[in-house]
């Protein structure tokens, strides 16, 4: 019986090394820092741009406008969309009051202006009537690109997302899950060092199997292929799903081994110091 | 028993894991599959 309440403290231990690992690298996602491993590559950086640009030689070429007019609004987006869209993931994660829609491309005053540059196109002039210029200038082409840059940076449908966090948002404020996630990675730990007390003896083997089990448990995750999902749906979003997943790939698996190897060593030192008192 | 057979004891641990595992992949793999796909679809702009 008692060998039993060892067995079953020592398996809860491995579970909450698991939670508090789960846990950690949860908190890990929501920082900045993850936003910009998922949007560094420059193979991503050149396929948002790339998208971007034909955006705007579609609309240039649509409402025949001067080759170059679109140029100054669309030059170096994707990278300068991207970084506002990293600040805007470390903000709403830190910052309980931040705003929680993505960020746009242009403000008010960049979208007049480009507005203003439009209607006073030639080519443009040449081909619209006078009456419709100001409502084309601004939905048909500057509200068009301030779209198409926002969704060749994060592909993702702007109103869901809102949503999804504004609603996430009402029950518990964004920042307030994030250190929830963390003091719970830390309670976690406490308890399963406890845990390891009950199970006597067991501290290397608990490790030893939180870190077989961690690396286990990316099985199901790699069965799902999020990226060969996404591949259906986007070609910019299964490059940023293959960059998240090597990023919390290189953290999961090197807990794992963190595990193993602290595991290994207790053991060791344990059997060094059988051997002297022998 | 750690002492004497470390790896036995490991295994040990990581047996029921690995078996709710298994069997939570076998049982609500392709249901899990499909919702998540069903979640990316709705997220994802094509």
């Amino acid at each position: 019986m008692k060998g039993l309440m060892r067995y079953l403290a020592a398996v809860l231990a491995v579970l909450c090394l698991m939670g508090a690992a789960v846990l950690a690298v949860f908190c890990c996602v929501t920082t900045e820092r993850f936003a910009l491993e998922v949007g560094e590559t420059r193979m991503l950086r050149d396929l948002q741009q790339q998208r971007i640009d034909q955006a705007a030689a579609e609309m240039t070429e649509r409402w025949q406008l001067s080759p170059e007019l679109l140029t100054p609004w669309t030059q170096d987006a994707a990278r300068l969309q991207s970084l506002a869209a990293v600040a805007w993931w470390g903000d709403i994660w830190s910052d309980a009051e931040a705003d929680l829609a993505m960020p746009s491309w242009l403000t008010p005053q960049q979208e007049a202006e480009l507005v203003a540059a439009i209607r006073a196109d030639e080519g443009f002039i040449a081909l619209t009537q006078e009456t419709q210029r100001r409502a084309i200038a601004r939905d048909e082409v500057a509200y068009a690109i301030d779209v198409a840059v926002c969704e060749a940076v994060t592909p993702l449908r702007r109103s869901v997302t809102e949503m999804l966090l504004t609603a996430a948002q009402e029950v518990v404020p964004l920042p307030m899950i994030r250190q929830a996630a963390l003091i719970g990675a830390g309670v976690l730990t406490v308890l399963a060092v406890l845990l390891m007390l009950l199970a006597h003896r067991a501290a290397g083997s608990i490790f030893m199997a939180a870190g077989l089990m961690q690396a286990a448990l990316s099985v199901p995750v790699i069965l799902l292929d999020i990226p060969g999902m996404l591949a259906q749906l986007s070609n910019i979003a299964v490059l940023q799903g293959q960059n998240a997943l090597a990023c919390l790939g290189i953290l999961w698996y090197g807990a794992a081994a963190a595990m193993l190897v602290l595991g290994l060593l207790i053991i060791g030192v344990k059997k060094a110091i059988g051997r002297d008192e022998e | 028993m750690q002492d004497r057979h470390p790896l036995l004891c490991t295994l040990a641990l990581c047996a029921p894991l690995a078996a709710l595992m298994a069997a939570g992949i076998y049982l609500a793999g392709p249901t899990v599959k499909n919702a998540i796909f069903a979640a990316l679809k709705l997220v994802v702009i094509r």
